[in-house]
């Protein structure tokens, strides 16, 4: 399972924005403004690059502070990150 | 500091359209990012081990050996999943190397012989499995990792514990990777707890596909061709990121700080894996070893020594030479290797006597001979392998044979195509399939087949891909397609994301592999089983089987390799042989042939060697006439200088000057560029042309040892090290001015050296062909229709064209006849008289006037064997036809196989030379379909139709071109003529022109090259009704033009001639594409004979 599934754009479960804070190495501490006690799963997704629309994302799979489990995307080059709802 | 991690799971492109980098790309990236050792574990295979090897042995990394092996788990009850193998030990290389060949033997079993996908049942790794370290395998194939995204964690457990049974604690390894896939920490989690419950370390690898990053993308491209699936239909198969390239050891170590175990288990292990392939394969060749070789060489040396050279004048010069050979061989162990020669060509001498037949013309003609440096050993001569007198042609055997030889030397023969390829097979059956096997060869991508390829994957338009593809030409040099898309399609198609990804694509892929093949005639033979050394594969061809390393991987392992070589023109020879003891009743002997004939001479100094082996090329034509070669020492000059060698190192003009100036002037000195190179350049006028001549000049020069400087050619002609060239370039300076010579001299003469860079002939292997290029012309002078016969039957070979070899003959009078259902027999055949068009003369003219030929119905394309032979067999045993009805009648030939003989003019003999009349005839009497077999049709008695429109000569030629290839009725430029503007001369005129007039001229073009050394320029040859010119397209001009190049048949140019004594050519200004009347004529027109550079 690569995760590709987990896309947003015309993927039907919708990406929002995010409000993330990250440590040092780039991994999420918090997400709108709830602390993150672990991260279970982190991915990249890769795809596109031979269309005008290339995909270069870093997904991670968190629980929070409140026991949610969040799946969360950075989206690159630019660097913003969305919450990905189920 | 140590590196902190070692990658032990690594594709190369020897995975196959899976990895995305050579070898020798990751071997040098491993060493700048630290790595101290790494493992190369490629599908199936070890094709491109020793390739690693070697590169990291040039540059300080420690190879480990190994192969990730797909097994059909049937045990656990999966498919095929994978395990990564790792050598540890010479006798886990035997091993693995037996595994890999047993995964591969049942891969060609469909009947059309394609590879299938090679698999081995986990059950037979039991027992065999001594010295390899297994790794469970790959997060998405690994026999135990795939079971957790499959939900089987019981299965996987199971597959876990059977490993254990089978490879023991100490060789087994839980295989843990992070491709940064949705479940990696779960599926890694889990695995550690399959390793603590199995009792075995987990193992950390990064599943490498490329060197670099950037390099992803091809590996993308490449997963979705090797599935026929577009880019995007094949996401599922693709790794989905970019994580899979090679990083840092560091980088690496950080990637698994959650499993710091695992990492340190790569070290561990790499410590244990010291298996060196290219130092332990333990390989002998059969005969190595063996005490009686020696005397056993010298006596069949001596009974032939006594039969050629007992009494003569060459007797002492050639006995110690014999002496002095001998030696040399016995001190290097070599015996037995030539003794294994000749065992070959006896058992070559068998196959010949049984494909020729015992009573052929061609029967006393030897089975093979000799190419290559093998050439020059007075021992290769009198046990056969060469037919060259090295002492009566002066050639030395120093390069082939000396006290310092590192590697076994290599004997090249050639037979004709049919003794080969049976050859082959009895070579196998006399060693056995175990112990003999054939070279492989690995194509690699070419910008045309790449621009389909990837442009098929990122699903671009097929219009598009096509029209940039055929421009693309046929070689890997991808720096001008950047530059034909913008002209093809335009700057915004051009500048598409998926055009420049294709652009891409294109540029990383070209000169990697892309599939393994077969090489031409390379056979490894062994005394041990070959599959302990290497693994063997069965091959495209039926009974023939391949070792899974190419030449170059061979001779680094050291292996006895024997190269025989198919070559058309012995081919051609022998029938030409055979079929002038059928025409004439003469039975000629080309061992005992004059070899001073002046007019063979003649001929070949007029260039007139259309169809000759060698010197037919356009630019071997052309420095005939400047070189006027008197005897076969000049010939083979001749052919040595016509080679990049010789071109790039600038010696091709001095050294026709320098002739010049001998024949005007016998007592001109020839000027040297040192004295001390007077002796190894001579006898070419200071100039090198001979490979040896490299060695030779930096023995005498730099004071070079022998092995030295045959490591300074290496060098430079296989994988150019460019580290390597500089370190010999020190030491020569040094060696040069210890002679005392002036470093400007010495800096010159290296230069020279590294100019020819060893693309060249050695000159024995010139001597050898120049004696073929001799008798082949010679043919051609004594026999010319037996030998364009000849040639024609053994086509494709050689420069030009069947029509272009039609038409040439024509002008010099020989007639060819089309084919005929009365007349021709199935190949073409040379006959006396064309009985079908004329009736029958007085045979004694026609004697005086010398044969034709006839062209064979198997010259007709689309016309099945079967038809053909019925055609004839039924008229040998009935008689001629005499009505279309008669013929379909007695063969039962269905209707649209009588309609192609009709097209193809093969019915004029029945319809009074009317082909409407013979194309309504055909109809009309297979009208209904093919007869039944044992049910023949009922000759229908036709009624004549009159006033059927008659065929224009268009028409006629399309059929012709169409049918056969070759133009009978009239050339086209012989039609076009009228339409042409009158300033539009004949090719004849424009050869005639003086130098410097601008001329306007017509043809069609019979050939094009674009050779690396012209640097852009392209070379074409046209053809009119009257003769041939040699056009010259600068490179300006052939980059404006390029499309038109590459697809114009007919084409009109503007320019000036040029002329070098009797050499002529027309450096063209201006051309432009001739439209034909009707325009699906230009496809019937036979393409040109191309020769373009390869990378």
């Amino acid at each position: 399972m690569k995760g590709l599934d987990s896309g947003a754009g015309s993927h039907p479960y919708p990406a929002h924005r995010a409000s993330v804070i990250v440590d040092d190495e780039g991994l999420p501490t918090h997400v709108g403004g709830r602390e993150v006690t672990s991260i279970r799963e982190s991915w990249l997704v890769e795809e596109g690059w031979w269309s005008s629309r290339p995909l270069h994302r870093h997904y991670f799979e968190l629980v929070t502070v409140s026991g949610n489990n969040l799946t969360v995307f950075r989206s690159l080059p630019e660097g913003a990150w969305f919450v990905q709802r189920a | 500091m140590a590196a902190p991690y070692v990658e032990l799971h690594c594709h190369s492109a020897f995975s196959f359209l899976d990895g995305a980098s050579s070898p020798l790309e990751l071997a040098a990236r491993a060493a700048d990012l630290g790595y101290e050792a790494m493992a190369l574990t490629d599908h199936d295979g070890l094709w491109g081990s020793m390739e690693f090897a070697t590169a990291c042995r040039g540059i300080g990394i420690r190879a480990i050996t190994g192969s990730e092996l797909t097994v059909s788990a049937d045990r656990s009850g999966g498919s095929s999943r994978h395990l990564t193998i790792l050598v540890e030990s010479a006798v886990g290389y035997r091993n693995l190397c037996g595994l890999v060949s047993e995964a591969h033997a049942g891969t060609r079993e469909r009947p059309d012989r394609r590879a299938g996908r090679p698999s081995i049942s986990l059950d037979r790794l039991e027992g065999r499995t001594e010295g390899l370290v297994c790794l469970t395998g790959c997060a998405g194939m690994g026999l135990v990792a795939s079971t957790f995204e499959e939900g089987r964690l019981e299965s996987g457990r199971r597959a876990a514990l059977e490993l254990l049974e089978i490879f023991g604690r100490d060789h087994l390894r839980i295989e843990i990777q992070r491709p940064f896939w949705r479940n990696d920490m779960a599926r890694n989690r889990w695995l550690e707890a399959v390793a603590a419950k199995t009792g075995v370390p987990t193992v950390a690898t990064g599943n490498v596909h490329a060197h670099l990053r950037e390099r992803s993308r091809l590996q993308d491209a490449m997963v979705a061709t090797s599935h026929g699936l577009g880019i995007v239909e094949s996401e599922h198969l693709r790794r989905g990121n970019t994580s899979s390239c090679l990083v840092s050891p560091d980088e690496m170590a950080h990637r698994f700080r959650c499993h710091p175990g695992a990492v340190e288990e790569t070290v561990e292990l790499a410590g244990r894996l010291t298996f060196e392939l290219d130092r332990e394969l333990g390989y002998r060749y059969p005969g190595a070893g063996d005490p009686g070789t020696d005397a056993r060489l010298r006596e069949l040396c001596t009974v032939r020594f006594d039969a050629l050279y007992r009494g003569t004048t060459r007797e002492g010069e050639a006995a110690s030479r014999l002496t002095e050979e001998l030696g040399v061989i016995s001190r290097l162990g070599l015996s037995g290797f030539f003794l294994l020669h000749h065992d070959l060509l006896e058992l070559a001498r068998e196959v010949a006597v049984e494909v020729r037949g015992r009573d052929s013309a061609r029967s006393v003609l030897p089975p093979g001979r000799g190419r290559g440096s093998s050439v020059s050993s007075i021992v290769c001569y009198l046990t056969g392998l060469s037919h060259v007198d090295p002492v009566e042609a002066g050639l030395f055997p120093g390069r082939f044979l000396n006290d310092e030889v590192t590697s076994v030397p290599d004997i090249d023969l050639d037979f004709p195509r049919d003794i080969r390829a049976e050859l082959i097979l009895r070579i196998h059956e006399r060693y056995g399939t175990e112990r003999s096997a054939l070279v492989a060869s690995f194509p690699t991508y070419r910008v045309k087949g790449a621009v389909r390829e990837f442009g098929k994957a990122l699903g671009l338009p097929s219009g598009e891909i096509e029209k940039v593809a055929r421009a693309a030409g046929h070689g890997r040099d991808p720096s001008t397609l950047s530059g034909d898309l913008e002209r093809l399609l335009g700057s915004e198609r051009a500048s598409s994301k998926g055009w420049q990804s294709v652009l891409d694509l294109t540029g990383q892929a070209c000169g990697l592999p892309r599939h393994p093949s077969q090489h031409p005639g390379g056979m490894i033979i062994s005394t041990d089983p070959l599959t302990d050394v290497c693994p063997v594969v069965p091959a495209s061809m039926h009974g023939r089987q391949i070792v899974q390393w190419d030449k170059d991987s061979c001779q680094d392992a050291g292996f006895l390799k024997i190269d025989l070589l198919g070559l058309g023109m012995l081919s051609a020879v022998e029938r030409c042989v055979d079929e002038i003891a059928r025409v004439r009743g003469e039975r000629v002997d080309l061992s005992r042939i004059d070899l001073d004939d002046e007019e063979v001479f003649g001929a070949i100094r007029r260039a007139e060697t259309t169809g000759v082996f060698q010197i037919e090329s356009r630019a071997q034509m052309q420095l005939l006439p400047r070189l006027l070669p008197r005897d076969l020492a000049d010939l083979a000059v001749q052919i040595a200088l016509v080679r990049p060698g010789p071109i790039q190192g600038g010696a091709v003009h001095p050294y026709v000057e320098r002739r010049k100036m001998l024949r005007r002037d016998p007592e001109y000195r020839v000027p040297y560029s040192h004295p001390l190179v007077r002796g190894p350049l001579g006898e070419t006028l200071g100039v090198i042309i001979f490979q040896e001549q490299v060695i030779e000049v930096a023995m005498e020069v730099a004071g070079f040892t022998a092995s030295r400087a045959e490591g300074l050619r290496r060098a430079m002609s296989r994988r150019r090290s460019h580290e390597a060239i500089l370190a010999h370039r020190e030491s020569f300076m040094e060696g040069a001015g210890a002679r005392g010579v002036e470093p400007a001299v010495a800096s010159d003469v290296f230069e020279s050296i590294l100019a020819f860079s060893g693309f060249g002939f050695p000159k024995s292997h010139s001597v050898a062909f120049a004696l073929l290029a001799y008798q082949s012309a010679w043919l051609k002078v004594h026999y010319g229709p037996e030998y364009l016969c000849s040639l024609l039957n053994e086509q494709p070979m050689g420069f030009y064209p069947p029509d272009s070899l039609v038409q040439e003959a024509r002008r010099s009078g020989i007639p060819v006849w089309p084919p005929d259902v009365n007349a021709s027999m199935f190949e073409c055949t040379t006959e006396w008289e064309d009985s079908t068009d004329h009736p029958v003369r007085d045979s004694a003219d026609r004697r005086r006037e010398g044969p034709g030929v006839r062209i064979g119905l198997g010259y007709i394309r689309g016309l099945e064997e079967e038809a053909g032979s019925t055609v004839v067999r039924e008229r040998e045993a009935g008689g001629i036809f005499e009505t279309v009805p008669d013929l379909a009648s007695r063969t039962g030939i269905g209707r649209p196989q009588m309609e192609l003989l009709a097209w193809s003019g093969a019915l004029r003999s029945l319809s009074a030379g009317d082909d409407t009349r013979a194309l309504w005839d055909a109809g009309v009497a297979t009208a209904g379909g093919p007869a039944t077999a044992g049910q023949m049709r009922i000759p229908l008695p036709l009624e004549p139709i009159a006033g059927l429109p008659q065929p224009s000569a268009w028409d006629r030629l399309r059929a012709e071109y169409s049918t056969t290839g070759i133009s009978f009725d009239a050339h086209p430029l012989e039609l076009l003529r009228p339409s042409l503007d009158p300033e539009v001369i004949t090719t004849t005129a424009a050869t005639d022109s003086p130098a410097g007039e601008e001329i306007r001229t017509a043809g069609l073009v019979t050939t094009r090259q674009s050779p690396l050394t012209a640097k852009g320029t392209v070379f074409l040859l046209i053809e009119d009704e009257c003769g041939a010119l040699n056009l010259i397209v600068p490179r300006r001009l052939a980059d404006r033009y390029r499309q038109l190049i590459r697809t114009a048949r007919l084409i009109e140019v503007q320019g000036r001639i040029e002329r070098d004594g009797r050499t002529v050519s027309l450096v063209v200004r201006h051309l432009a594409r001739i439209e034909l009347p009707a325009p699906e004529l230009e496809g019937s027109i036979p393409a040109p004979n191309s020769f373009e550079a390869g990378r």
